[in-house]
């Protein structure tokens, strides 16, 4: 099935991802994140194409000789990628086996997107936004109960040196002690790789 | 950075290949023509080497650029984050076309650096694309693929008494005259079928092939080919 994309980039380099990767971006998403940063992903407009798996492979495929060499391969992305976990599953069960494949995601999706791509991944990359409910909705306008539901099946049935959780610290949104409460609570979890970031508040010109 | 790693990979398979200078009139991150074809240039060198029986070393030639940094200075857009050992985890969503939204970044710094290459979307009649406006097509569609892959498939007798099944992934180029040149099994599944993939494909019709902008244009194809045992 086609599915639409917002975007593939190819050639990036140490980016989610060991060695060279390309990004495959699908459009959709269930949140609604104050600060997304790829708003055209929600938007009917937003659409770059349409494609489906052996779309992906036909694009994907010209870097084959980077990905070997480098223990590169595909990071799914988007909007939220495992919404389209069939068009992963089916790409991921052609694309030569060598390549490495990478997953970054909300995991506000239904459980069963998430055990179907499972046995494909090699990493994942995981933005919880914050694991306090309440800043969850203030920020994401969604609830997360999904989000920790699938945060405890991967971590009864994924090797979690394979999950990389990310840990922003959200203006307006939530305090450093938001974020060091949301990784006590992941690390009880069994949780081990965190990534720490913070988004930037513009100066908009005050 | 790409051109190491092509280098790398040509010298640990002794191809013959010094890296040209690319003189691509915009600042070119690795997806140039010129580029493109040194790419195929050593992928067509390993496929020869393969033909030949010879091993061809690849996986992890250049994994010791763990460090990986672009090629280019300029490098493309990103966001700047306080946490240097941090990666903001959408930073990565802007590098696609057309991806950025002014409105919506409101609250990120944004460092402006150059778009970095999406696929195929510059004509260059010389160049092997992997996506174009009008893709090359079986004639008669994908019904009518199917139909000849059903009626010209042998089953392997080895493969039916190991009751060997699976997709065999299949690439080729289609060329301006619809001929399919460079067929290769990229995912293989036992040498019996992969044997019979190729054979399948090697003896298919001419394709329509693709068009950018209304011209002929050389692009790449993979195909899935399914053996099923009953």
């Amino acid at each position: 099935m086609k599915v639409p994309m917002i975007g593939i980039c190819r050639h990036r380099l140490a980016t989610d991802g060991q060695g060279v990767t390309t990004l495959v971006a699908f459009h959709g998403c269930p949140l609604r994140c104050r600060y997304c940063l790829n708003a055209q992903c929600l938007r009917p407009n937003g659409v770059w194409r349409r494609m489906d798996a052996l779309d992906i492979l036909q694009a994907t495929m010209a870097d084959s000789l980077y990905y070997l060499a480098t223990g590169g391969g595909v990071v799914f992305g988007g909007g939220e990628p495992l919404l389209r976990s069939g068009e992963i599953v089916s790409f991921c069960e052609m694309c030569p086996p060598e390549w490495r494949i990478y997953v970054e995601t909300s995991l506000n999706v239904e459980l069963h997107h998430l055990e179907a791509v499972t046995p494909y991944i090699h990493h994942y990359y995981i933005d919880v936004k914050d694991m306090n409910p309440t800043i969850y909705r203030r920020y994401t306008s969604a609830d997360n109960q999904r989000v920790m539901n699938n945060l405890r099946w991967l971590a009864a049935h994924v090797d979690l040196e394979k999950v990389t959780i990310r840990l922003p610290l959200i203006p307006n949104y939530n305090t450093q002690e938001d974020v060091a409460e949301s990784r006590l609570r992941l690390e009880a979890m069994g949780f081990g790789n965190f990534d720490h970031l913070a988004y930037l508040t513009p100066d908009r010109g005050q | 950075m790409l051109k190491t790693i092509r280098k790398q990979v040509a010298d640990a398979n002794q191809i013959k290949y010094q890296p040209r200078e690319c003189h691509h009139q915009v600042e070119c991150l690795g997806t140039c023509p010129a580029c493109e074809a040194e790419v195929r240039y050593i992928q067509r060198q390993l496929d020869i080497r393969r033909q030949l029986g010879k091993a061809v070393t690849i996986i992890g030639i250049s994994a010791g650029l763990a460090a990986l940094t672009s090629c280019s200075d300029k490098g493309k857009t990103v966001v700047e984050h306080q946490a240097q050992t941090a990666t903001l985890a959408l930073q990565t969503h802007l590098l696609v076309e057309g991806a950025m939204d002014t409105e919506t970044l409101g609250a990120v710094d944004v460092i402006e650096q150059p778009e970095p290459p999406v696929v195929g979307l510059v004509p260059n009649e010389d160049q092997c694309y992997d996506l174009v406006e009008e893709m090359p097509s079986f004639p008669g569609g994908q019904k009518a693929l199917q139909a000849f892959v059903d009626s010209v498939m042998r089953y392997p007798v080895v493969a039916q008494e190991h009751c060997l099944q699976g997709r065999v992934v299949v690439a080729f180029a289609v060329e301006k005259d619809g001929s399919l040149t460079d067929i290769k099994v990229v995912r293989s599944v036992d040498p019996s079928l992969d044997r019979e993939a190729l054979r399948i494909v090697k003896m298919m019709p001419r394709w329509i092939p693709g068009r950018q902008e209304g011209r002929l244009m050389r692009v790449k194809y993979v195909i899935p080919i399914t053996f099923q045992s009953e």
